[in-house]
């Protein structure tokens, strides 16, 4: 008589197959985990760029509005304090009263403060949008702009 | 087992690739940003010393005020940032002075340099730079 048992086909045990099934959920939310994440990234910086280019655009339209300003007390130098938007119209920029929406997607708020000397205003461009609704963020700048034509005309004077 | 580990090299290397696209687009972008922000802050350095320059001038009246900022230099906030105002010198063409500022945020350094020709009665450049370093 022979017995012979074959090790090769004894299967597995409940304990292995529990370890298995852990490893792989594990395996599997982690991996998941991180493709969710590199997406929301990717998606975050492809906006971020756009954001960007959006406030060195705002940024270039609010020195073209202040260099647009020709009479001695000019329209840049009489703004009063406050949040503005920006508006194109036939290629030509101007200040809005209030902040505007680009491509439906972000807020471009413009704040002119006045600064010191009295001929300058520190700018400020915030470019605001939601990467998810519970997930606000914003890309900022900050300059100062002075009124030159105000101030060329006070020099002139004898 | 063979089949087994193909597949699991395989996800490896596309989870892995997806981090490090993403990663790497993160450093850049932030790079343009702060960039960006050096930039617009060193503009700020540059057109604040215009100003003080010409209302210097406009408020005496009399000869040309070059001695804004001319001896410590200055530091100047511009909303979170800063930039420094160097001392104003001497520049390349005769009677012109030189204005020097930079702005480095988060590592990321931008340098101006204005040379004025006169700031009276009305200021005129002879040359608004961004340098990698200052002429002298």
């Amino acid at each position: 008589m022979k017995l012979i048992f074959n090790i090769k086909n004894k299967g597995f045990s409940l304990l292995e197959l529990v370890l298995a099934i852990a490893i792989f959920s594990l395996s599997s939310f982690a991996i998941a985990t991180i493709l969710i994440d590199s997406n929301v990234n990717t998606k975050f910086n492809k906006e971020r760029i756009n954001a960007l280019f959006y406030a060195k655009e705002s940024l270039d339209a609010v020195v073209s509005i202040r260099n647009s300003s020709t009479s001695t007390e000019s329209y840049w130098f009489t703004l009063p304090d406050g949040s503005y938007g920006l508006s194109n119209d036939n290629g030509l920029w101007s200040l809005d009263a209030s902040p505007d929406i680009i491509s439906d997607k972000y807020e471009r708020t413009i704040s002119l403060v006045s600064g010191t000397p009295t001929s300058t205003k520190d700018v400020s461009i915030s470019i605001a949008w939601d990467i998810t609704p519970d997930r606000p963020v914003n890309v900022s700048l900050n300059t100062v702009l002075t009124e030159w034509p105000v101030v060329t005309n006070a020099t002139s004077t004898p | 087992m063979t089949m087994v580990l193909i597949v699991c090299s395989i996800i490896l290397i596309v989870v892995t690739g997806s981090l490090l696209r993403s990663m790497s687009q993160g450093s850049q972008t932030s790079g343009s940003e702060k960039s960006l922000k050096a930039w617009s802050v060193v503009n700020a350095c540059g057109e604040y010393t215009l100003a003080q320059m010409v209302a210097s001038s406009s408020a005496t009246t009399t000869a040309m005020n070059w001695e804004f900022g001319s001896t410590t230099g200055m530091q100047l906030n511009v909303g979170a940032e800063t930039c420094y105002i160097y001392p104003v010198g001497a520049g390349v063409a005769s009677g012109s002075k030189l204005i020097k500022a930079s702005s480095t945020v988060s590592g990321f350094t931008r340098k101006l340099q204005i040379e004025v020709a006169t700031n009276t009665p009305v200021i005129i450049l002879n040359s608004w730079e961004y340098v990698a370093d200052f002429s002298n």
